[in-house]
């Protein structure tokens, strides 16, 4: 009998972007949700950016489209806390996380062993020390920001990575996340994948870029959230996936 | 992530097995989202799966502080969610039973090594079997396709449901009767 009644329902295979779908469908419900009881302005731009990236039914979201909503949540997102933290798990094995506070202090911790970072900043751009105090005066403009970062690096073909690692691997400020993620809007050589997910199961749209050594770097973002989930080197380089980047109030343990 | 070294060796901990926060909730999608998404398109067509689908979900993570690991597999946890949906679209169901009935699942189903005879008689008892399968009372059709569809056991129907254990075979037993009574004389296994 069970056979039967199998047999006349059939399997209904999903449609190769349904998964994508329900899963948006899904992260912005889960957004809107969490955002009710924000001020009224934060909901008005988390509903423009869903229907900046969703657009008309049936339309797939540009690179450009996905990019500027992710600017719209970042700028509204918060960044209160005394501690800037950062976990990453490196080839799927190593956790490694970052703390830093506004006054320069910073800790790492590896084998769940801390060590306070003394003698240099824990963050750099394109090799170069970076403190604290220059990445919150970086500039909230688009066209300020791209010009600043271009200044500060060696090779003008780090543009795009200078400007996706202040998405997630450090402290900037909502606005200057929101200015780097139009700046890359903009960016040509940035390349939009399509919907992906991490090798932790996490649904994300993903981009890429070249580096200046040839290696393609592939970055999943949700642009729900404004977080960058992973960033993936080819050629067999290492993939990083960002378990936590954010501001919080519990320090180094 | 420019020059950045902040990385030694760290062994990676699993989270608490079973528990279900946001992080895990993204892993429980990937994983039973085919599956969830094939139930419903089942049962209300695959038109309107991925609302149900979604709403599905939803409710999973709204009310994730509820699940029990201990109680229920995860998965049996979500059919149990998206039976309950489905039961609200009893018109929707029925009329997808109706157009099973008149044509047969949409989709190309893959011939699996089905017995000839099997297919051929499924064939023509189509209509009657999707009429029957209509009439039956919504909770002993729930319990039935959620051991022919899903493929749950008795006791994890009973935890989906929220029903005592012996309330599944009895449902179970009586949908399976009526169907037979009404497949009448042709002879079916199962």
């Amino acid at each position: 009998m069970d056979e039967l009644v199998r047999d006349l329902y059939g399997e209904p295979g999903p449609d190769p972007q349904g998964r994508a779908r329900v899963w948006r469908q899904l992260a912005a419900r889960r957004r809107r949700r969490r955002l009710s009881w924000l001020a009224a302005p934060v909901v008005a731009a988390a509903l423009a950016m869903v229907l900046v990236v969703y657009g008309a039914p049936g339309q797939e979201p540009s690179s450009r489209s996905i990019l500027l909503a992710a600017a719209t949540t970042a700028e509204s997102s918060a960044a209160d806390g005394t501690y800037w933290h950062v976990k990453k798990l490196y080839d799927g094995t190593r956790e490694s996380e970052l703390w830093a506070t506004r006054d320069g202090r910073a800790w790492t911790a590896e084998q769940g062993r801390v060590t306070r970072v003394t003698g240099k900043s824990p963050f750099s751009m394109a090799g170069q020390d970076l403190t604290y105090a220059q990445i919150q005066n970086l500039p909230s403009d688009p066209a300020a920001l791209r010009e600043r970062v271009t200044a500060m690096l060696p090779d003008a073909r780090l543009l795009a990575d200078a400007l996706s690692g202040l998405l997630w691997t450090k402290p900037s400020l909502p606005a200057v996340r929101a200015a780097a993620y139009r700046a890359l809007a903009d960016l040509s050589e940035v390349r939009y994948l399509g919907a992906r997910t991490d090798t932790r199961g996490r649904h994300g749209e993903a981009f890429s870029f070249g580096l200046p050594s040839g290696v393609q770097r592939t970055l999943i973002i949700d642009p729900v959230t404004s977080q960058v989930l992973s960033c993936t080197d080819d050629r067999g380089g290492r993939t990083e996936i960002v378990l936590v980047a954010g501001w919080t109030d519990e320090g180094p343990r | 992530m420019t020059g950045e070294t902040i990385a030694m060796p760290v062994p990676w901990t699993a989270r608490a097995p079973g528990a279900l926060d946001a992080e895990g909730f993204e892993e429980l999608f990937g994983r039973c989202f085919g599956e969830i998404h094939t139930y419903v398109a089942q049962r209300l067509g695959p038109d309107h799966a991925e609302d149900i689908v979604a709403e599905t979900f939803f409710t999973a993570f709204r009310k994730r502080a509820q699940y029990d690991p201990s109680r229920a597999s995860v998965r049996a946890w979500l059919y149990g969610i998206a039976t309950n949906l489905i039961g609200k679209h009893r018109r929707l169901e029925a009329r997808t039973l109706r157009a099973l009935g008149r044509f047969g699942p949409e989709a190309d189903s893959p011939g699996h090594e089905d017995s000839v005879a099997v297919r051929v008689s499924a064939q023509s008892l189509r209509p009657e079997l999707a009429s029957a399968l209509a009439e039956l009372d919504r909770r002993d059709r729930d319990v039935l396709l959620l051991v022919a569809l899903a493929g749950l056991t008795h006791e994890e129907i009973a935890t989906a449901l929220g029903i005592p254990y012996g309330t599944v075979g009895s449902r179970l037993n009586r949908a399976r009767k009526k169907l037979r009574a009404r497949l009448g004389e042709v002879r079916v296994h199962g």
